[in-house]
């Protein structure tokens, strides 16, 4: 077994360092021929100039079915030949594409390329995941239904905040209780929301987003 | 035969709707680059169904404000807006000049056919008023016992024009001689919605004369 | 493979590419009476476009998914991918397929070895390089009979 990677600058030189260091046989395969010196320099791997995306090149490759096969170009469409034509023509199962445009994730899956990587969509999950969004909404339920039970935190930013009930807007969600100074409020109407308080809010799962604008302000 | 205009300052727009929509027969067709030659039609001859482009801007007129005259006016002629897909904040604001549908560019010949259909069954339907006489006419007329198919019209009437005083009036003529208390009670109803409103005014005090 | 025109009544087309051949067939199926929408990254290639073209363009990456939504690909009657580029084209002709279930592509590809990769997908192609392979061996054919 070895480890092809097709195209890529920086990122195909630090796989194929992290490979090569683990002991494995790696191909790597790019278009610079200026990169590919810098490459042979730096590397011992087996380094070809030319379009990995291209048949002639691949056959050069001596492409095993157990191979691993890494396409890193910056172009979608790239990657996409080139893993069709090694799980179509070299049957190799571990064909794995680099997806650029995140939008694109659902476009492969579709057509048959179902190992893919992209770092766009890893990146905006990381910092959603850290800002200050979440920060304030703790999830109270998460299982396959459309429902999503959440607290939020109301803080003076908040654009609901030392309003009252009626006067929100909700689309497709309610507000369940109020949690204030350890004690639960089963809000009405004309229940104002203060500063500190924790919003127990049922709504639509596809409506989450337009409740943290709601609640938390534009994000 | 419908009348169909269109006003758009771009030609691709125009030349669209108008390839696609004169394959249908009767169909007659006018297109406008100027909101102020548009206007000028609508006042000799109303349309079946009016495109406007909501980029359209000369001098004070841009598509919105047309729609704002549009209404003003009372003009019941069936609006659609074309757009942009980039453009959804004017959409909504069309929105609230009662226009019927809105599209964007680029549009296919499917869905400007379907819109028109829309349009053509809506300036099709008899007005509020025409309803209204229409009703009226077959209360007068209605024999004792099979009314149910009136009652219900009416009762729609009440549902889709909630505050308006016709229906309760138009009710109360229809329960007149079954239950003259609630005849009573919606043409007060009626005319507390309009005070001004004379039918219902002679009929509450014939009504509550004959008591 | 059953790429078919239907000329009735009004349709719509996309066209991915305004390069020579792209203009050419936009101008003809607009001069049909068609609606259609030409898609290339490059503003100027629209030049290509006669005066009588009554179609829409769109400015943006071909292959991108958003571009093709704003396009409503998935409404489109028939998709001609032209743009001149065999991997974006592959990937055009595919994502059409597989994410818009639109059925009735022709993608023109210049490598011949790209047919196998369209074929396996039932995806018609014109491949410029066939087609003049093909006349110029009738030629020498007709030569030798000689």
């Amino acid at each position: 077994m070895k480890v092809i990677l097709i195209g890529g600058e920086e990122i195909s030189y630090y796989l194929g360092r992290m490979f090569l260091n683990r002991g494995y046989k790696v191909t790597m395969v790019n278009k610079k021929p200026q990169y590919c010196k810098y490459l042979a320099k730096k590397l011992k791997a087996l380094i070809i100039n030319g379009d990995g995306t291209d048949n002639k090149v691949l056959e050069q490759l001596e492409l095993k079915s157990d191979d691993v096969f890494i396409a890193l170009t910056p172009r979608d469409q790239d990657n996409l030949v080139a893993c069709l034509a090694a799980r179509e023509i070299y049957k190799i199962e571990n064909a794995i594409s680099l997806i650029n445009d995140p939008e694109n994730l659902e476009v492969f899956e579709k057509i048959g390329i179902e190992k893919t990587v992209s770092p766009v969509s890893i990146m905006a999950k990381a910092i959603f995941a850290s800002s200050t969004v979440e920060k304030h909404i703790k999830s109270l339920l998460t299982d396959s239904s459309d429902l999503e039970i959440f607290e939020i935190d109301i803080n003076e930013s908040s654009p609901v905040s030392r309003k009252q009930l009626k006067n929100i807007e909700i689309k497709d969600g309610i507000i369940g209780a109020i949690k204030r100074n350890n004690s639960s409020i089963i809000p009405k109407g004309d229940t104002y929301i203060l500063p500190g308080d924790k919003l127990i809010i049922i709504s639509k799962k596809e409506m989450k987003n337009s409740v943290y604008n709601t609640f938390i302000g534009e994000t | 035969m419908p009348l169909i205009y269109v006003l758009s300052e771009e030609r691709n727009v125009i030349r669209n709707i108008i390839s696609i929509l004169e394959k249908v027969d009767g169909n007659v067709l006018r297109s406008f680059t100027e909101p102020d030659e548009l206007l000028n039609e609508i006042r000799t001859k109303k349309p079946d169904l009016l495109f406007v482009d909501l980029k359209v801007s000369k001098g004070e007129l841009t598509g919105i404000s047309l729609l704002d005259k549009f209404k003003r006016y009372n003009y019941n002629f069936p609006v659609v807006v074309v757009t942009t897909l980039n453009s959804i904040e004017a959409v909504k604001k069309a929105f609230q000049y009662d226009v019927i549908d809105y599209i964007s560019i680029p549009f296919t010949p499917d869905e400007i056919l379907e819109i028109f259909q829309k349009a053509i069954k809506i300036s099709n339907e008899p007005t509020f008023n025409e309803k209204i006489k229409e009703l009226k006419k077959r209360i007068e007329f209605m024999n004792k016992e099979d009314n149910k198919d009136l009652e219900d019209q009416i009762k729609s009437l009440f549902y889709k024009n909630p505050s308006l005083p016709q229906p309760h009036y138009l009710y109360a003529l229809f329960m007149k001689n079954k239950n003259p208390n609630i005849a009573i009670k919606n043409l007060k109803a009626s005319l507390a919605l309009d005070p001004n409103f004379k039918e219902a005014k002679y009929a509450l005090d014939e009504l509550e004369n004959n008591k | 493979m059953d790429f078919k025109i239907p000329f009735k009544k009004s349709f719509y087309y996309v066209v991915f590419g305004c390069g020579r051949l792209g203009s050419i067939i936009a101008n003809e199926l607009s001069a049909k009476g068609h609606s259609v929408v030409v898609i290339d990254r490059d503003e100027a290639s629209f030049e290509n476009l006669s005066f009588d073209f009554t179609g829409f363009t769109l400015i943006g990456e071909a292959n991108e998914i958003e571009q093709m939504r704003e396009a409503k690909i998935d409404k489109a009657h028939a998709v001609f991918v032209l743009t001149p580029d065999d991997n974006t084209n592959i990937m055009i002709a595919l994502t059409v397929k597989k994410y818009f279930n639109v059925n009735n592509i022709i993608a023109r590809v210049y490598n011949p070895k790209n047919i196998k990769t369209f074929a396996k997908y039932k995806i018609e192609i014109v491949c410029p390089t066939m087609l003049a392979s093909n006349r110029l061996k009738k030629f020498i054919s007709k030569g030798e009979k000689q």
